[in-house]
């Protein structure tokens, strides 16, 4: 994936220069929209305090896919890739190293989760443990539970967290109020630079009824003379349909955005292993990897179509996504803000696809690329036939 | 006519050629040649002799007054011998260009439009009015480098109200080429309202020029529809060889109201322009975004509906205006990050738009940069649009302010073209950003040098 990462000083501008060297002995929550540099900014921020001899210190983020993302940025900027972990596995190794053992931990997801920081603030109240880390970086703060961000802060003599509001996909309480007032001081990043202006109009119609925030289009810098944007909602018959639709873009696609990550993803995993069985009896099979949150495979030029669920795409970027099965996105409880974090992984074409009815707030959003329709006369209304 | 032998002492010649009225003769006396025009004898006995005698008159008027590209009158009258009303002019042996329309390089458009331009221009300095510029009424040279307006039989002083021929405000010139305001003779009988006309005729020259074609070339019959589409239609001019600009002022010249076309079009809208850069990719551009522009014709009484027409048409543009700012300050790398914003107005016409730069080291830029552009649609159906800008260099974060007149300048005025559009956002944005760079450079200067930037290279369409 080239571009992924900043390579020099000149990459970045100042309201994103401005915040790697912020003091090291404050803690901050960094605020902006999708595309604004957020999670360079962490590795960046990361290592600068590391060079500067803080290196008792840990990136985490949610998932392994996410991991193995930063991962690679880690490397082109000579970062310890070990000091990058997910929430469980931070979580998993504290509560290893002081000899808790986890025997009855939940499966499902959300009880698992509430499982383990309750394991953690048991720790921490019996053992009154403080101040364990010099620093902790957290990428998409927005989708911590209160809990979790508290024992985040009391565990390290600082914090710096990004996140966006919008982009809280996962059920839990919110913990923004907590963010706040874990830390000093909060900055906003106003620029962002990924998202294409069609796709930036799709966003602001999806959270237009969230006042308090600025509309994308205001303040994107996209480049759009390099690679005009473009946002396309289909109709079909069925899922098996969408992917056929699907395979036909990404053979162009791969042609017109050689190196670059192309993504598929669906709300549901059962509309996601349909899809992957077409793709995979398609010709197009050999440069297509499905992808769950817990795998951290590198990216791979060669197979640069990954399938994944909208949450395990969280984080990531697509020249190219496709989001598909949207006719199952009205059932999931987040659905404005997951929606709206799955359109701006995409930075120039967006193709939806349903083979049923979307949310009305959906639909309604997509109402702005149809023209107008004119006035009808009086004549209009007795048919097209005479 | 059949041809009288002799008029007025003139050997009467070969028939030059024939309109309703007259008929034109090559005619010679003590060894000079030239051109008679010798009116019909019916269309005399129609209107009256005194009618007729007072439009020669009125011909005859121009007798001595010499410009290059008019063709000049010699002697004129009623003839003692014959009774017939007849004016002598120069000949002049060159096709009309009717005639030779397809013939006319790419090239030589724009110089020849000029000339005619400049004959117009000199009729009205004299407090005349042609009425009836087209093709058929245009000499033209072999080599296409020297065009000459002829048949002055129509032509008008401006201003004096009873005219012995008009009392009835009859059509008169050619329905074709005539305005919609001429056609019903609502025109005004002041300067502007007969430059208003004459710049129409001379944007439906332009017209035939550029396209090869009449005007309304496709219109014949019935001749209701013709004043219909006089009237209404407005002629598709589009050509990828012409200058973008030429291609505009034909546009303009032939807006169907002649207020609007006044304020489109001057007298230096025809001259050459000394500099051109070639603009083929920008034709290109344009021809592939050229849209329709909004042909319903609005029911003006329905104040409700028509207002949200042109507001709706107004947000397309804005957002249009917005796109080309956003795309030339990302895609140049040379402007800090923008921030665009659409601000509202009560006008449904206007639609106001703020370019934000943050302060910025790397370019040079201490004190926030803010460049206004203001849109106001001047005429809905041919999409005619003023842009207004200002800009500031200040701390102050207030979005709506407004300086004095002094710092609001007229950029453009016209019909809504990105091709043309562009350049003029280009413009308005560079020399911004140089301003704003000179005046903040210095860190320690910039308290001193907040305020509303002169914009002073941009160049202002009422200079003009």
């Amino acid at each position: 994936m080239e571009n992924t990462w900043w390579v020099g000083p000149d990459d970045l501008i100042p309201e994103q220069s401005d915040l790697i060297e912020l003091p090291a002995d404050k803690s901050f929550l960094i605020k902006g929209p999708p595309g604004s540099g957020k999670t360079n900014l962490l590795l960046l921020r990361a290592n600068f305090l590391a060079l500067g001899g803080h290196v008792n210190l840990r990136v985490v983020v949610f998932t392994r896919m996410l991991q193995s993302f930063l991962a690679a940025g880690a490397k082109q900027y000579d970062f310890k890739a070990s000091r990058i972990t997910t929430l469980t596995k931070w979580e998993q190794d504290l509560l290893f190293q002081y000899g808790v053992t986890i025997v009855d931990a939940p499966q499902d997801f959300e009880k698992r989760r509430e499982y383990l920081i309750g394991k953690i603030e048991q720790l921490v109240e019996t053992r009154k443990l403080e101040d364990l880390y010099d620093v902790t970086l957290l990428d998409e703060a927005q989708d911590y539970l209160p809990s979790e961000i508290r024992m985040f802060r009391r565990l390290s003599k600082t914090l710096f967290a990004v996140a966006d509001s919008r982009q809280k996909i996962y059920e839990g309480e919110d913990c923004m109020e907590q963010l706040s007032e874990a830390v000093d001081t909060t900055r906003t990043l106003q620029f962002h630079h990924r998202c294409g202006i069609e796709i930036c109009r799709l966003a602001d119609a999806l959270t237009k009824d969230r006042a308090a925030h600025t509309p994308m289009e205001e303040t994107s810098n996209y480049d759009e003379d390099a690679r005009p944007s473009q946002v396309k909602y289909t109709l079909h018959q069925s899922v098996e349909d969408e992917a056929g639709a699907i395979i036909g873009h990404l053979i162009l696609q791969m042609k017109a955005y050689p190196g670059e990550l192309l993504g598929v993803v669906c709300p549901k995993n059962e509309d996601l292993q349909i899809i992957w069985k077409v793709i995979q009896e398609s010709e197009i099979a050999p440069h297509a990897v499905l992808r769950r949150s817990d795998d951290d495979a590198p990216f791979d030029p060669d197979a640069p179509i990954w399938l994944s669920t909208m949450h395990s795409f969280k984080g990531l970027e697509a020249r190219a996504l496709h989001i598909a099965g949207l006719a199952k996105l009205g059932r999931f409880p987040n659905q404005r803000n997951l929606i709206f974090t799955a359109i701006t992984r995409a930075k120039t074409a967006l193709r939806l696809y349903s083979s049923g009815d979307i949310p009305d707030f959906l639909a309604q959003a997509l109402t702005i690329f149809e023209p107008q329709p004119a006035k009808p006369k009086i004549a209009d209304a007795f048919g097209k036939k005479k | 006519m059949k041809a009288p032998l002799n008029v007025a002492q003139w050997i009467i010649g070969e028939p030059l050629g024939a309109g309703k009225s007259a008929t034109v003769f090559r005619a010679s006396r003590d060894g000079t040649t030239r051109a008679i025009k010798i009116f019909e004898p019916e269309i005399i006995e129609k209107y009256g002799k005194a009618a007729q005698l007072a439009r020669v008159e009125r011909e005859l008027s121009l007798k001595g007054l010499r410009h290059p590209h008019l063709v000049e009158i010699i002697d004129g009258g009623e003839c003692p011998d014959t009774g017939l009303i007849y004016v002598v002019m120069e000949l002049i042996e060159s096709p009309n260009l009717a005639t030779v329309l397809a013939d006319v390089p790419r090239e030589r458009i724009w110089p020849i439009l000029a000339q005619l331009a400049e004959a117009s221009r000199f009729l009205e300095e004299k407090g005349i009015a042609h009425r009836d510029i087209k093709p058929d009424n245009i000499a033209i040279s072999k080599d296409f480098s020297h065009a000459t307006l002829l048949d002055l039989g129509v032509i008008r002083p401006v201003g004096i109200a009873e005219l012995t021929d008009e009392t009835q405000r009859y059509f008169i010139g050619t329905l074709r080429y005539s305005p919609p305001e001429f056609l019903l003779r609502e025109e005004l009988d002041t300067p502007d309202g007969w430059r208003a006309v004459t710049f129409y005729q001379l944007g439906a020259v332009l017209h035939d020029l550029i396209t090869q074609n009449r005007i309304f070339e496709d219109i014949t019959e019935p001749y209701a529809r013709l004043v219909q589409a006089v009237e209404r239609d407005i002629p598709v001019v589009a050509a990828a060889d012409i200058p973008a600009d030429l291609v505009f002022l034909a546009r303009n010249c032939l807006q169907k109201k002649p207020d609007l076309r006044l304020q489109l079009v001057s007298w230096k809208s025809f001259e050459v322009p000394t500099i051109r850069v070639p603009r083929i990719a920008d034709l290109k551009e344009r021809i592939r975004q050229r849209r329709l522009p909004l042909t319903n014709t609005l029911d003006a009484s329905d104040t409700a509906e028509r207002n949200q027409v042109v507001r709706q048409k107004a947000a397309e543009i804005q957002s249009q205006i917005q796109g080309l700012i956003r795309r030339e300050c990302v895609a140049s790398g040379l402007f800090p990050p923008v921030r665009i914003v659409g601000l509202q107005d009560q006008a449904p016409e206007s639609a106001c738009t703020l370019a934000a730069f943050p302060v910025s080291a790397p370019h040079s830029l201490s004190t926030p940069l803010r460049v206004w552009v203001r849109l106001k649609i001047l005429d809905v159906p041919s999409v005619a649009i003023q842009l207004d800008a200002w800009a500031s260099v200040s701390n102050d974060a207030s979005e709506t302010t407004m300086p004095d007149t002094p710092a609001i300048k007229v950029v453009f005025r016209g019909a809504n073209d990105e091709a043309v559009v562009r350049p003029v956002l280009q413009q308005l944005l560079y020399t911004a950003l140089d301003e704003a760079q000179q005046l903040t450079a210095l860190p320690d200067q910039a308290k001193a040098t907040e305020g509303w930037l002169a914009l002073a290279t941009l160049d202002d369409p009422r200079d003009q």
